[in-house]
């Protein structure tokens, strides 16, 4: 639910797949040995923690939701004081914020990051406060997984999702499709589009393309039709593959035989969320997490929403997924850090454990138009989830009905990690491999691909 | 002995020798007294200023170009970030595409503001409205003016100049979308930007054109076009050849508008070397492969001007 | 240079009172000289006109009008009707008081320090001149050649960490401010203005007894008030339109100016409110523009001028 923003948006898969649920469990939560300095921290001597993530004044839902749960935490705990910063993560200002020292003390970040900033010392250890919750006992352990090293936490999970296909349910009506059975095949998805594009004013089908955006989306069609891009252990790039190069065929053949996919192919994360939310686009591969966005921030009729499970081809690996954590300051002492451990359980998790607090919480949160009970992928157990779902029915705001498929699929799908090293670089090279089939016609696609192998080869060679 | 060689003698010794010069023992007393410190202390916002957020980083670019940081350490690499650098295809890609947007600024939005100017100078009531008009463009942000244009080049029939287009019997241009069309089209947006602060420029020096040149050359019997070849251009020279050099370094720098128009693309068509140090820097985050291309574009400007400088030497008139 | 400028004084009062380009009083007798200069200045009007101010009417028209008609169509007069709602909604949404509050921070603080070490330096520089002044004004017009985008990251870095002083000054206007102050240009324009200066008034002024500080404030600055109306206007429209390094320093949102929030603000909302946001940001500049055009113009040009 955080949002997510136009850089940020690269935040993909994380390093689970549904079998890490039957393998390591790397002790989810719990202490590792060494710890006990928990037990040392004075909590209920006065601090003051900064907190990043706060909605800024164009989002008034989202921004009264924040300040109604500052002022519950404030009162609930009277010694702690809370600075909110509207600070957000961003690839290109985070290394300068840390070596300045203006990060504050909690904040959210990508899955994508954590390993590297756990790596490069830039996040706190936390391990040891969040055993004495018996909230984040309920994390799921493969989620959880994410943001360990060497049995140590370092961050928490605060929300997941998977990539999805988004379509419009009222564009799919008038051009006499069915709502409520999407299309499951990439060939059904090649009929809707054209089926949209004759009948209705808006395009077919779009695909991003700016700002590492092409290069991720791709990637995720990539898997989709049943390659990665990189080799296991990121040594090796494996762009040049038939399922990628199936990619930019469908592509092409969406592009300049159906001619379904409009005539601006400049598409950022944001620009994309604009058109679908205006109903100009008929459907797009994004994160199925988008509701809010495009709900709530765009005005996007709630009942035109839907999101269907990413189709696949039939030797498809799976899809891409990925979600955000709240990462702690290293220069946090160790008050601060039990506080704002504490803000990130209050404010996200205590409605998972107390079902007074998640009545409360989603009665203010419908009541300021915020969503109650949107697509997502639950980063608790899935029984908690469930008792979550049924405290907070008569707040739900979202048709949940209008997604079912999506829905009941969600934790089946065989979820797939993003490219383990340099994703960053490997969408950029990409987006100029997507440019060029979405605007020339005479794209030789093997070339292109040769060409971005052998870019990004070079990259991984040089470590 | 003297003899009357000895008379004449003194004339040929040195003259009496002068006074000692005072001399001025420099201590800081001294130097205090004579208003030194005074002095200095005019100088030290200038020296602080300059100190810390101009030269001290341009050294300090020198030697981050010979680095790599990641802000926990830094390690000495040689000159392996300037091989890196040329060794990249996009280098190519941004160095083709800033010259051909420079040169095609040059050839179309150099002569404007020129000509503008000129016909401004002959509107006698007008000028005012007019003058003010041209410059609107310099004052609105970039920013602005830059989504502006965005939403104007969409690429459907609906859009702005397509719809304009549309009137003449001219099909939808895909401006942006358009590999080919990209650069011109922000080139296009550049010089309508800026072209306002040209006119302002050369209308100022088109009022200082002294009378009795245009009158002689009148009474010559030159007709108008003949005066403003022979007597108008030649004495904007200086000023002409000055906002020419002026230009081509300013558009070797683009980095806005293909930065929020395009994001470099279609397919990297609008990377400018700027472009590519920001990415190079803020995405990939390797500052020393960003200081080594920051530097050699900035020997490769300075070399430009040198050379600007030397081949019209003969012609500027200051 | 001393005689020249004066002379180019001369000359433009002159020309304000006999105004002489090159189509002359005679020419202008002929109907058909006056004909055509009539017709082209028109028509250069007209096009001034039209490629100029026609944006920004079309920015109000699609500021008043719905998303739907300005997409399908951008010519079409506000068939639904004017949508001040849109405007409405672009002051709730967006916070403008704090942006443009920002902007204005950042200009006067800019213009400040800008002004600060433009005068003092072109001062001491010009006037003072002791021995060093030679070194220091080579260093500052060497500068003037190296494009900014050599120290861009190297600044960067030195703000997040200020040598000696090891503070960050990310996310605080300082880290706007004083790199704006180190303007080669500003020195040297300062610097040259005073040059014309005749040395003789310093050289009076120091045998009465006036001390370097004195004759800064009571002689430079007063005649120095042109230049620094010129300067003023220069830093503050720069500060205004500056995008890339208040993008790359300014990050917490209630800090950004408006040219930096303006792209942040355009993924939020819809193009509507979009439109009107931008509508209402340019309206500023404008505005002050369209009631101060002379003096802008002047010293646009007169910083053209000098730069000869």
């Amino acid at each position: 639910m955080t949002p997510i923003r136009r850089r940020t948006a690269l935040a993909l898969a994380a390093t689970f797949t549904v079998g890490a649920l039957a393998a390591c469990s790397q002790g989810g939560g719990t202490p590792a040995d060494g710890g006990g300095e928990s037990a040392d921290v004075d909590t209920e001597a006065a601090v003051t923690i900064s907190v990043g993530n706060m909605p800024t004044t164009e989002n008034p839902e989202l921004r009264a939701d924040f300040e109604r749960k500052l002022e519950a935490f404030t009162e609930a705990y009277p010694n702690i004081t809370v600075e909110p910063e509207e600070t957000e993560w961003a690839a290109d200002t985070w290394n300068a914020l840390i070596a300045g020292g203006t990060m504050p003390n909690v904040i959210s970040a990508p899955f994508t990051e954590i390993q590297s900033m756990i790596a490069r010392q830039q996040v706190a250890d936390v391990t040891d406060y969040l055993g004495e919750s018996e909230v984040f006992s309920s994390l799921n352990p493969s989620v959880l997984a994410v943001a360990q090293a060497d049995d140590r936490t370092y961050a928490v999970p605060t929300s997941a999702w998977t990539m999805g296909l988004l379509y419009n349910r009222d564009l799919f009506e008038q051009a006499g499709l069915d709502p409520d059975a999407p299309p499951q095949t990439w060939d059904e998805v090649r009929t809707a589009a054209q089926a949209i594009q004759e009948k209705t004013d808006a395009q077919g089908f779009l695909t991003m393309t700016l700002d590492n955006t092409g290069g991720w989306v791709l990637t995720t069609m990539s898997y989709a039709f049943g390659s990665t891009l990189q080799n296991e252990d990121g040594t090796e790039a494996t762009i040049v593959n038939d399922a990628t190069a199936g990619v930019l065929d469908y592509y092409q053949q969406l592009r300049w035989e159906d001619i379904t996919m409009g005539s601006n192919f400049l598409v950022n994360y944001d620009d994309a969320v604009q058109l679908f939310a205006s109903g100009q686009v008929g459907m797009f591969v994004q994160g199925a997490d988008n509701y809010t966005n495009m709900v709530v921030k765009n005005g996007m009729d709630p009942q035109h929403f839907g999101v269907a499970p990413l189709p696949q081809q039939p030797n498809g690996l799976g899809t891409l997924s990925g979600g955000n954590l709240a990462v702690f300051s290293p220069t946090s002492t160790p008050e601060q850090l039990a506080a704002a451990v504490k803000w990130v359980e209050f404010r996200d998790f205590r409605k998972y454990t107390d079902e007074d607090i998640a009545v409360a919480e989603a009665e203010a949160a419908a009541a300021d138009g915020v969503a109650v009970g949107e697509p997502a992928l639950p980063v608790v157990d899935r029984s908690v989830y469930d008792q979550w779902l049924s405290w907070v029915e008569p707040y739900i705001n979202v048709p949940r009905e209008n997604f079912d498929l999506y829905l009941s699929t969600v934790e089946d799908v065989t979820l797939v990690p993003e490219p383990p090293v340099k994703a960053q670089e490997l969408y950029n090279t990409l987006d100029s491999v997507v440019q060029a089939v979405l605007t020339r016609e005479d794209a030789d696609t093997d070339e292109l691909l040769q060409t971005a192998q052998d870019t990004f080869q070079s990259a991984l060679d040089l470590g | 002995m003297t003899t009357a060689t000895d008379v004449t003698a003194p004339a040929a010794v040195e003259p009496v020798v002068a006074p000692p010069p005072r001399r001025r023992r420099r201590t800081p007393v001294t130097w205090v007294r004579h208003g030194g410190l005074t002095t200095l202390l005019f100088f030290v916002p200038l020296l602080l200023s300059f100190g810390y957020f101009s030269w001290w980083p341009i050294l300090r670019s020198l030697v981050l170009s010979l680095q790599q940081t990641n802000f926990l350490t830094s390690t000495w690499v040689g000159l392996a970030n300037f091989q890196r650098v040329l060794a990249d295809p996009l280098l190519g890609t941004a160095v083709w595409n800033t010259t051909y947007f420079s040169l095609l600024a040059v050839v179309i939005g150099f002569p404007i503001p020129i000509l503008t100017a000129v016909f401004l100078a002959e509107m006698r009531r007008t000028r005012g409205l007019g003058s003010a008009l041209a410059y609107l463009p310099v004052i609105i942000p970039p920013v602005v003016a830059v989504l502006l244009w965005k939403a104007f080049y969409d690429p459907s029939e609906n859009g702005l100049f397509n719809t304009i287009l549309g009137w003449f019997g001219v099909g939808p241009i895909a401006w942006l979308n358009d590999p080919d069309l990209v650069i011109p089209s922000l080139v296009l947006y550049a010089t309508w930007a800026g072209f306002g602060t040209g006119v302002i420029i050369y209308l100022a020096t088109l009022m200082t054109i002294r009378t009795e040149l245009y009158e002689a050359a009148e009474i010559d019997g030159a007709r108008i076009l003949r005066r403003f070849w022979h007597v108008t251009l030649p004495q904007m020279r200086g000023i002409l050849l000055i906002m020419l050099l002026l230009q081509l370094i300013g558009t070797f720098q683009t980095f806005t508008e293909p930065y929020i128009m395009t994001g470099g693309g279609p397919e990297n068509r609008s990377l400018t070397i700027l472009l590519l140090i920001y990415r190079y820097a803020f995405v990939a985050g390797d500052y020393g492969r960003a200081t080594a291309l920051s530097l050699l574009l900035a020997v490769a400007l300075s070399l430009l001007s040198g050379l600007y400088m030397w081949a019209t030497r003969r012609w500027s008139t200051s | 240079m001393t005689a020249t400028s004066a002379s180019l004084r001369r000359r433009r009062r002159h020309e304000e009172v006999a105004e002489r380009s090159i189509i002359s009083t005679m020419d202008r007798r002929q109907p058909i000289v006056r004909a055509v200069v009539g017709i082209v200045g028109t028509a250069v009007l007209i096009a001034l006109a039209i490629a100029c101010a026609g944006p920004l009417l079309w920015l109000f028209k699609a500021a008043t009008s719905t998303s739907t008609e300005t997409l399908a169509q951008p010519f079409a007069f506000w068939p639904s009707g004017f949508h001040w709602a849109n405007i409405v909604q672009a002051f709730d949404e967006v916070d403008f008081a704090r942006y443009l509050g920002n902007t204005l921070l950042v200009c006067l603080g800019s213009w400040f320090f800008g002004l600060l070490v433009a005068t003092t330096g072109g001062y001491g520089i010009a006037v003072l001149r002791p021995a060093y002044a030679r070194i220091v004004s080579a260093a500052v017009l060497a500068t003037l050649f190296i494009p900014g985008v050599i120290s861009l990251v190297a600044l960067y870095l030195t703000v997040i960490d200020v040598p000696l002083l090891g503070v960050n000054l990310l996310n605080t206007f300082w880290a706007v401010w004083l790199p704006a102050s180190a303007s080669a240009f500003n020195v040297l324009l300062v610097s040259r203005f005073l040059m014309t200066i005749p040395r003789d008034l310093f050289d009076a002024a120091r045998i009465d007894g006036a001390g370097a500080v004195r004759v800064f404030a009571e002689i430079v600055l007063p005649m120095a008030r042109p230049i620094i109306g010129v300067l003023s206007l220069l830093t503050m429209v720069a500060a205004y339109k500056d995008f890339l390094w208040p993008l790359l320093v300014l990050n917490r949102p209630d800090l950004q100016p408006i040219s930096v929030a303006l792209p942040r603000i355009a993924d939020n909302t819809d193009l509507a409110v979009l439109m009107a946001a931008m509508f209402i940001s340019v309206l500023v500049p404008v505005l002050v523009f369209l009631v101060f055009q002379r003096q802008f113009i002047r010293a646009a040009g007169s910083a053209g001028a000098l730069k000869e």
